[in-house]
């Protein structure tokens, strides 16, 4: 029987991996990610899971668990958060370039320096280009439902990718929302057990991993380009009987919200889009025409549709909650990949970066009006910087601080 | 005269982030005394930590110190002591720290018998990320991860470091706060890695979960359990099996990696 409960996005994780009938869980405690292996270890205690429950020796065991696990056939589940997303690196590329659809979720903080315990994108879009499923959700009820909808994306044979279950840290982890848990028969319907190609077995012995001569490795990373070749219908396919299945209303690519007639847009991923959404309210009101985009995943980046939607406006303002020192922006990751998706287009918008809610800072009601001002000014003068530190300069203070 | 802690803290960082009741502050302070009582030049002096309870030690204290990343205190130990091989180095660790994500760290430092001194503060459990278990939690114990007993066999440190090679490995507790200060001492003269396991509490996540009553308890249960490996010598083998054994396990001297190195860098130059 489907249940109405009131968890945070940590539970909800949780539920949705159990509801997922995941076999072999790794787990090695960081916060804000502490609080779904804590949840998933007391379900595992109490029998209502049966799964087995490794304690890693650290983020680099962990996820090394769960390649060994998805190799050997099983549906593995592991996550993390900030540092040790980071200590983790180095088994990504080979659980994407192995096509193992292990899961990993992601309660994102911030990397150190100084020991910043908030809630900052930048540690899992460090891995974002290693050929795993990324997105974010912004609710906890998002949460679960993704945690589902991504091991069937994942296994998905034209697929065959692992994949990063993201949610904001402490806004979405720690924050309990009413959502509704799916009854079991149904998610099993919807996700059936995991059916590996090719698993390790002694009757038919085969080779994760092998070395290889490099004229060999560019075929397998054609092979794994090819795979988000085929993604985007499969994530359209599975999100579709998602919402059919359960009811739910979720735009497979980008979510979004007033968009229609307007002029100037937020386009963001994660719970700040909640906070933005009441931006938006409020200064509809004032009769600025603004809306949001929010992005449900990351990797693959949604050309087609990001074409579709922020076409619509004439100013564009990525809010980035992630850093790229250095790089083109001065900040910001979401904007170069928007930018350029929207290059092609023959009308396209003007596009700007806000460097906000970086080391777990809320990004505040203000900050959006702020934001809303610099991109109504850009749109009259056609012009606007590549990017904008919030409160730090001039266009941008928050003056009710 | 009382001793005074002063001229080694730093004031402005206080209070500290410990609970009431938490042990790693004795094991910071008879830190504190050994550096004292062996006459450490506080410039010259290092404090390596890596992350949990025990590793924000270095933030309290007025030392150079480095707070780095969680388990890999001895490897930028071993940077810091490469670079400089006359600096006094001292590294403070958790269990879970020193001995799950840093455990490779710990036995490779051993192996090369570096001078540098290593304090595990051994709660036996994870206490800053909320009690779960971790290399030292006795098998059997219940910790938020174990919630019916933990089925892993814990690390004897002492045994761990001798069998990877340090030449300097004791046992303190905080019950014994002045043997404590003494082997720390003794670790940071030694010339060679040093070890010393000191036994330590944490009432909030380990004790209270394993109903060991209250933090004074739980400090005085090692008057009772424990012995030293003179004494223990007088028990007969059952006595024996019921008590962790403190003292000084081995004292060796062996070539020291910093001066061996620079023989090869010597003998290079040279050739
Ligand atoms: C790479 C990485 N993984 C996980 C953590 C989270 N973490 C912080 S402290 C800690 C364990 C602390 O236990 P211990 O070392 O025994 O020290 P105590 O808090 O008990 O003094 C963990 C797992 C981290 N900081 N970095
Ligand atoms: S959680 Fe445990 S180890 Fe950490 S400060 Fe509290 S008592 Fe000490
Ligand atoms: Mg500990």
């Amino acid at each position: 029987m489907a249940k109405e409960v009131f968890y945070s996005g940590c539970a909800a994780a949780a539920y949705g991996a159990k509801d997922a009938r995941v076999e072999v869980i790794s787990s090695y405690p960081i916060r804000p990610y502490t609080g779904i292996m804590m949840e998933l270890s007391k379900l595992v205690a109490n029998g209502e899971l049966d799964a087995e429950f490794v304690h890693g020796e650290g983020e680099h065991a962990q996820v090394s668990i769960a390649y060994g696990a998805s190799a050997a056939g099983a549906r593995a589940y592991t996550g993390s958060s900030g540092v040790g997303v980071a200590y983790a690196m180095e088994c990504y590329s080979p659980a994407a370039g192995g096509r193992l659809p292990c899961q990993m979720a992601i309660a994102d903080r911030a990397l150190d320096p100084p020991g910043d315990f908030g809630s900052e994108h930048t540690d899992v879009m460090g891995a974002r280009d290693q050929g795993w499923i990324m997105g974010w959700a912004e609710s906890p009820q998002e949460v679960y439902d993704n945690t589902i909808m991504y091991y069937r994306i994942g296994e998905d044979h034209r697929v065959q990718l692992p994949q990063f279950c993201c949610q904001d840290g402490y806004f979405v982890s720690h924050i309990p929302g009413r959502m509704k848990l799916e009854d079991q028969k149904a998610v099993d319907e919807f996700l059936p057990p995991y059916n590996p190609p090719h698993p390790l077995d002694p009757n038919r012995p085969v080779n994760h991993g092998p070395q290889i001569f490099p004229d060999q490795g560019s075929a397998i990373n054609v092979q794994r380009a090819v795979a988000f070749d085929e993604i985007e219908s499969v994530i359209e396919e599975v999100v579709k009987d998602y919402n059919k299945q359960f009811g739910r209303k979720y735009s497979p690519f980008v979510d979004e919200y007033m968009m229609d007639d307007a002029e100037i847009a937020f386009f963001l991923q994660g719970a700040h889009a909640r906070t933005a959404r009441f931006a938006v309210n409020h200064l509809r009101k004032q009769g600025v025409k603004v809306g949001v985009a929010r992005l449900r995943f990351m990797r693959p980046f949604p050309t087609k549709a990001i074409q579709e939607s922020l076409s619509k406006v004439k100013a564009v303002g990525t809010v980035e909650t992630s850093t790229s020192y250095g790089g083109q922006s001065r900040g910001g990751n979401i904007i170069h990949e928007t930018r350029s998706a929207l290059y092609p287009l023959d009308k396209r918008p003007i596009v700007t970066s806000f460097m906000a809610g970086l080391g777990g800072e809320i990004v505040t009601l203000n900050e959006f009006y702020a934001m809303a001002k610099v991109l109504s000014d850009a749109v009259k003068t056609g012009k606007a910087n590549d990017s904008y530190w919030m409160n730090f300069e001039k266009e941008v203070l928050d003056t009710h601080k | 005269m009382a001793f005074d802690y002063d001229k080694y803290m730093r004031p402005g960082k206080l209070p500290h982030i410990w609970c009431p009741g938490c042990a790693h502050g004795i094991v910071m302070k008879s830190i504190i005394r050994a550096i004292d009582r062996v006459g450490l030049d506080k410039d010259r002096t290092v404090i390596v930590s890596g992350i949990g309870c025990a590793s924000r030690m270095p933030g309290y204290v007025d030392f150079n110190t480095l707070h780095t990343t969680h388990g890999r205190s001895l490897a930028f130990a071993t940077g810091v002591k490469l670079a400089d091989p006359s600096l006094n180095v001292i590294c403070v660790a958790g269990d879970g720290d020193a001995l799950a994500i840093g455990g490779n760290h710990f036995i490779h430092a051993c192996r090369r018998n570096i001078d540098i001194t290593m304090v595990v503060f051994n709660n036996n459990i994870y206490g800053m990320t909320g009690g779960q278990f971790s290399p030292t939690t006795p098998h059997g114990k219940l910790a938020s991860t174990t919630p019916y007993g933990n089925p892993d066999y814990a690390f004897d440190v002492v045994e761990l470091s001798m069998g990877a090679g340090a030449t300097y490995v004791s046992r303190g507790t905080v019950y014994h706060a002045v043997p404590l200060e003494r082997q720390i001492a003794d670790g940071i003269t030694h010339k060679g890695m040093s070890v010393i396991d000191a036994l330590c509490t944490c009432p909030t996540t380990y004790g209270r979960r394993n109903k060991l009553g209250s933090a004074t308890d739980m400090i005085l249960w090692f008057k009772d359990n424990t012995v030293g490996i003179k004494a223990a010598e007088r028990l007969s083998p059952e006595e024996r099996a019921e008590k962790i054994l403190t003292g000084v396990f081995r004292q060796d001297i062996k070539p020291e990696y910093c001066e061996e190195y620079q023989k090869i860098i010597d003998m290079a130059k040279g050739a």
